[in-house]
């Protein structure tokens, strides 16, 4: 839960910085705006008070002052008139407009006047060539009036935009909290035992995705292990309680009964033996859990694979022979591939032997191998009776054993082993007829040269 | 031969005592890591037996302080771990044999006869004798009575091994592991396969018996075979 809150706080904070940018920019912008539109506006003022001016005193230079009163009381009479005028003759009383007679001052200024809306007027006041002054103004109530308008505009438009950056925020944070809480109850979960628990999949392609497809695939993979382990041990809770129980069995009678010395070492001997393949069977599903939890990647290195196969003969041979069995080698160039040695030494051992114990007296055994592209093709053949179609994949499960093959050694768990071995070396395994028989085809890939040269690792998939 | 055993499982260190004693061993029995250490150090043991896991520390670094320490006896791990670079980890940290409990007395006693025997032998020896067999390891021939007799190369290694540890019994594993380098167990008679080959060469025509099958343990190589008395 402190994760979480630190989160939020890492998110809040995040928002609030962005609130601020964003107010900061509005300011900016209204500030900018402010200005320039005031700017504009006096600048537009200024060029009426000018054209005003300019008609008064061309009106005077044409015709003499009556003119120029004539033009300022034209414009005063126009309706609603925005200026004000004043022609001021020298002794200070007004020949024409709507201002009050004032102190001459030239030039641009500002002045009150009572009777304008917000009482200022910005004008020009300047003499005509008899002395007479002329002052012509435009009220600032637009200029004013614009200005509080951009004002409220702005004020208005920076608390929409901080309402909405807030709301954005908020929902941002939100949503990249509810993510973060998607995460957070899936790890939980799977810390309480549900394990089947996954983050949601929302599409994307954002660092929350990857991490949520990152976490997913760790769980996949801890699932696998969780199983791999699972069965393992219902596979010792169910397939261990047969030879268990016969060994208590015989235990059991050997309590009951009264035996000689021979009767009774012969007992305590076959006891002896259950208990070893009761152990062998615990070994062989260790075993194979190890394999397949992938743990071995690190013992791999190159391999001579024809060389190994040749081993594998020279180990085999007299035991074919003693079943009046032969073992032939085509064994070709040689191959190196990138491998556990140990693990491959026993997977070839396990398909040899199960040849040689299944193949039955009289029959042919062949080792083969060569290359077929960029893979090691290695066949392992006999002449025996086979595996029926519809078992051939189930071959592969534990504890699977073909019904005939019942009263003969063997846990079920050879097979088993190999195909661990084979996944564990990204390689493939096949059962075909080779009518009579069984014909097992291995396709190992090839070291890649990379590897040989500790330049790279071994690609995946 | 006296024997340390590092055990902290006082059934099994007591089963492995009274065993051993039977057969003539003198064992002393250290309970933990530090006085295994401090007994190995005395350095008056033929072979060290070890367990891996020791409360309070790991047999693999007990080992290595012994190493470190110039001590060179045999050891021997005894131990429940069994997977697959378990093995590999012990013998790199200094082991001299690898046994996975449970075993059997014959094999255990074996197997520190036969590093007991490694222990004492000469350095180098490349000539191996016994009984009428002769074998050169530099020629990598084998003569009967001075007349030569062809072998295949696993049996060469078999036949090796059999003479380094003439007089005494060699487990079916313990050929396994050092002729064949296999350390699973194969569900098809191999050994035996291969060891009635070398018989029948080594005999030849006569009835001369070299390797005797002792029942429930192995094979031994008969120092004095019966014929050439």
């Amino acid at each position: 839960m402190s994760a979480l809150r630190h989160l939020n706080n890492e998110s809040s904070r995040l928002s609030a910085l962005l609130i601020g940018l964003f107010a900061a920019a509005a300011l900016l912008l209204g500030a900018t705006v402010y200005w320039i539109a005031g700017r504009a506006l006096r600048a537009e003022l200024h060029d009426f008070i000018s054209a005003d001016a300019g008609a008064i005193d061309s009106g005077y230079r044409s015709e003499g002052l009556s003119e120029a009163i004539e033009v300022v009381q034209q414009l005063t009479a126009v309706p609603g008139v925005s200026g004000s005028y004043l022609l001021q003759a020298r002794d200070g009383r007004r020949l024409a407009g709507n201002l009050a007679p004032m102190p001459a001052r030239t030039g641009r200024f500002e002045v009150e006047v009572p009777g304008a809306p917000r009482g200022v007027v910005l004008g020009e006041g300047s003499f005509l060539p008899d002395g007479s002054y002329l002052f012509v103004g435009e009220s600032t109530a637009r200029v004013a009036h614009t200005r509080a308008l951009i004002l409220a505009s702005f004020a208005g438009i920076i608390g929409a935009t901080l309402a909405l950056a807030i709301a954005g925020g908020m929902l941002l944070s939100a949503g990249f909290l509810r993510r973060v809480d998607a995460i957070t109850r899936t790890c939980q979960a799977v810390v309480a035992g549900r394990f089947g628990e996954r983050i949601p999949d929302s599409g994307g392609h954002g660092q929350l995705d990857r991490l949520s497809t990152s976490i997913n695939e760790m769980l996949d993979r801890i699932t696998v292990l969780l199983e791999s382990l699972r069965q393992v041990s219902s596979d010792i809770a169910h397939d261990l309680r047969t030879p268990l129980t016969r060994l208590r069995q015989r235990l059991q009678a050997a309590q009951g009964a009264r035996l000689g010395g021979a009767d009774h070492a012969l007992l305590i001997e076959r006891a002896l033996h259950d208990c070893d393949s009761i152990l062998a069977v615990f070994g062989a599903l260790l075993r194979i859990s190890q394999i397949e939890s992938g743990m071995r990647l690190a013992s791999f290195a190159p391999v001579p694979l024809t060389q190994l196969l040749h081993e594998v003969a020279d180990l085999y041979a007299p035991v074919a022979e003693d079943g009046r069995q032969h073992l032939r080698t085509e064994l070709g160039e040689p191959l190196s591939v990138h491998a556990d040695r140990t693990l491959l030494m026993q997977m070839f051992s396990n398909l040899v032997e199960n040849a040689i114990r299944h193949a039955g007296p009289g029959a042919a055994i062949d080792l083969a191998c060569r290359r077929a592209g960029d893979e090691a093709l290695v066949h392992v053949i006999d002449s025996g009776p086979g595996i029926p179609p519809a078992e051939r994949a189930r071959v592969f499960g534990r504890f699977y054993r073909l019904e005939r093959s019942r009263n003969t050694p063997g846990n079920g768990l050879g097979l088993a082993l190999v195909a661990a071995i084979v996944k564990l070396h990204q390689s493939r395994i096949e059962l075909s007829d080779a009518s009579p028989g069984l014909c097992v085809t291995l396709r190992i890939p090839l070291q890649d040269p990379c590897v040989a040269a500790g330049l790279g690792h071994y690609p995946t998939g | 031969m006296k024997v340390l055993l590092v055990e902290d499982d006082a059934e099994t260190a007591s089963y492995i005592t009274a065993g051993l004693r039977g057969h003539g061993l003198s064992v002393e029995h250290a309970g933990d890591g530090q006085l295994g250490l401090a007994r190995a150090l005395a350095g008056e043991h033929a072979v060290i037996i070890l367990d891996r896991l020791l409360p309070g520390c790991d047999g693999l670094s007990l080992l290595k302080a012994l190493r470190a320490r110039g001590l060179k006896t045999p050891v021997l791990y005894l131990t429940a771990m069994d997977g697959l670079d378990d093995r590999v980890e012990g013998l790199e940290a200094g082991g001299d044999d690898y046994l996975v409990k449970p075993f059997f007395l014959v094999e255990l006693l074996a197997r520190l006869k036969a590093l007991a025997r490694r222990a004492a032998a000469a350095p180098v020896q490349t000539r191996l004798c016994a009984a009428d067999i002769e074998l050169d390891l530099l020629e990598r021939r084998v003569r009967r009575q001075g007349r030569e007799i062809a072998l295949l190369p696993q049996e060469f290694k078999l036949l090796e091994y059999l003479l380094r540890n003439a007089g005494s019994v060699v487990t079916r594993s313990m050929l396994l592991e050092h002729v064949w380098d296999i350390h699973f167990d194969p569900q098809t008679s191999v050994v035996e396969s291969h060891m009635s080959r070398l018989r029948a060469k080594l005999s030849g025509a006569s009835t001369t018996e070299y390797i005797r099958t002792i029942r429930g343990s192995g094979y031994l190589f008969v120092v004095r075979s019966a014929t050439s008395q």
